[in-house]
């Protein structure tokens, strides 16, 4: 069964010589809100309305709730809520009046679906201010009012909090994330906002100049970019172990059975080198410079030369070497080390 | 849908700015009738009049203006997107403006009709009903015609 309530297959739409959405695979999870991202001019509101039919497709399919929209236009439109743009609305009318023409077309049953609906976003009900003299922010909640007033399944919202102020941008968010959250609702919403997709969006598709560049979860999204320090090592189980009895409460996670990363950047690096290399036999990532107390190891005079021509020292069980491009003040060497540690009395990497 | 287009034009200036441009159509043609010397006055020589000015200069005009003008507000207004994802189809609120025009159309015969009844009244032009008959007849016969005349402008042209 299909769990995707939007999905497209190389949807590409041309206007002459512009191509303006590119091949864009999009899937929209049933009851998450998927952020489109993008800058202005991305193609965004190009998506959407191809999405709901609005504009033709150049080539590619659109499916809703697992169905073509052309010829399904009455059974599914009903099951959607839509902003595209600015709202538009009859500016000779109240907001009352324009969502009462909208929810008799649509043959809307409940007699307080406006009513409701213009009080979810905080407008007046049966006033008699017209739409022409409706400020931007209250144009745009009109709008929420009209795409939520027939409790639709799906909400596609261009850029809702257009206009709207911090309190009214915070009033709207936790509405979508009680609808998405509470009812079940699935939201595809679009933003230049980066805050505000990041608050709300469960699921994220960055879009630039028609290209989607990137879809996944906001959750893999922010590992993916998280700073990290990464560790190669001789066996991520016992530095995990070590991790933990050294220095407790690190976030680290383990790619595979040699590479660990360490997404805690405020913690202390040299501490936790000197953990492992005491412990187990690390070999540190090229691109990380990092100091290494020496004394010890220099200081009782052990130190021959390397091979490579830099100088070597041996510390307890452990052999450790300073590469030609590395450096001892006496001190601490600075640069990259190079550290070997036998158990067993045979040299280990 | 009758009902949504009736109720787009709560408030707005076609409907009344319409009927003003029949009124003085009618009263133009008033003018024309006592304004000419050795012209032959009375209620049929001025719902004549009324009649001539009605398709020479009225009719046409306005029954195209203001079917068109129902249809254009749509995208004037940016609404069309919002009428089309309810769904209504497109050819479906095409009809429904056109239907909106033919009753604005009877409309506007019926305002030619009264100004020619005041206009006598006022005037003291003397009639029977018979007159009425014949002038209601006149103005019904070419207020349709012209409609048809122009129907395919705004069915086809929009």
């Amino acid at each position: 069964m299909n769990d995707f309530v939007i999905e497209t297959k190389q949807l590409t739409k041309i206007y002459g010589e512009q191509t303006a959405v590119s091949k864009v695979n999009l899937h929209v999870k049933k009851g998450r809100i998927y952020g489109l991202l993008g800058r202005n001019g991305a193609g965004k509101t190009t998506i959407m309305k191809m999405v709901l039919g609005l504009t033709s497709i150049t080539s590619g399919e659109v499916q809703l709730f697992g169905k073509n929209i052309r010829g399904q236009e009455k059974r599914i439109y009903p099951r959607i809520g839509a902003i595209i743009e600015t709202p538009g609305f009859y500016p000779n009318l109240t907001g009352t009046e324009n969502l009462e023409i909208f929810a008799k077309l649509r043959g809307t049953s409940r007699p307080d679906a406006v009513k409701n609906a213009l009080e979810v976003v905080g407008l007046p009900y049966k006033d008699k201010k017209l739409f022409s003299k409706y400020s931007l922010g209250m144009k745009q909640r009109l709008g929420i009012a009209n795409a939520i007033m027939h409790d639709p399944e799906l909400l596609i919202l261009d850029e809702p909090i257009n206009g709207l102020d911090p309190i009214g941008i915070a009033e709207i968010r936790k509405f979508l994330q009680d609808l998405s959250k509470e009812r079940g609702k699935t939201i595809l919403i679009s933003s230049h906002i980066l805050s505000e997709i990041d608050l709300l969006a469960d699921d994220i598709g960055i879009i630039h100049e028609g290209n989607l560049l990137e879809e996944s979860s906001m959750d893999e999204l922010r590992k993916k970019n998280q700073k990290y320090v990464l560790f190669r090592v001789s066996s991520t189980a016992t530095a995990a172990r070590i991790l933990e009895q050294k220095c407790g409460g690190v976030k680290y996670r383990i790619e595979d059975d040699n590479v660990m990363r360490i997404y805690d950047m405020d913690i202390d690096l040299s501490m936790v080198n000197q953990a492992f290399i005491f412990c187990y036999a690390v070999e540190s990532s090229s691109p990380i410079d990092f100091i290494v107390s020496m004394q010890s190891a220099f200081y009782n005079g052990k130190s021959r030369t390397h091979g490579n021509g830099g100088e070597c020292a041996e510390l307890g069980t452990a052999s450790i070497s300073l590469y030609p491009f590395s450096y001892w003040d006496g001190n601490c060497v600075h640069g990259i080390v190079g550290i070997y540690l036998s158990e067993t009395g045979g040299v280990m990497r | 849908m009758i009902w949504a287009e009736l109720k787009k034009l709560k408030r707005h200036y076609l409907l009344p700015l319409s009927i003003g441009v029949v009124v003085l159509s009618s009263l133009l043609a008033l003018f024309q009738l006592t304004g000419a010397a050795n012209s032959v006055v009375g209620y049929l020589p001025l719902t004549d009049g009324i009649l001539w000015n009605n398709i020479t200069l009225t009719f046409p005009f306005l029954i195209t203006f203001f079917g068109s003008y129902l249809m254009n507000r749509e995208y004037s207004e940016d609404t069309l997107k919002n009428n089309l994802i309810v769904p209504v189809s497109y050819s479906k609120l095409k009809f429904a403006k056109i239907a909106i025009t033919v009753f604005a159309t009877f409309l506007f015969i019926a305002v030619s009709f009264l100004c020619s009844i005041v206009f006598a009244l006022v005037l003291q032009y003397p009639f029977n009903l018979a007159d009425i008959g014949i002038a209601f007849w006149k103005l019904l016969v070419t207020g349709i015609s012209c409609l048809i005349a122009v129907m395919p402008i705004i069915a086809f042209f929009l």
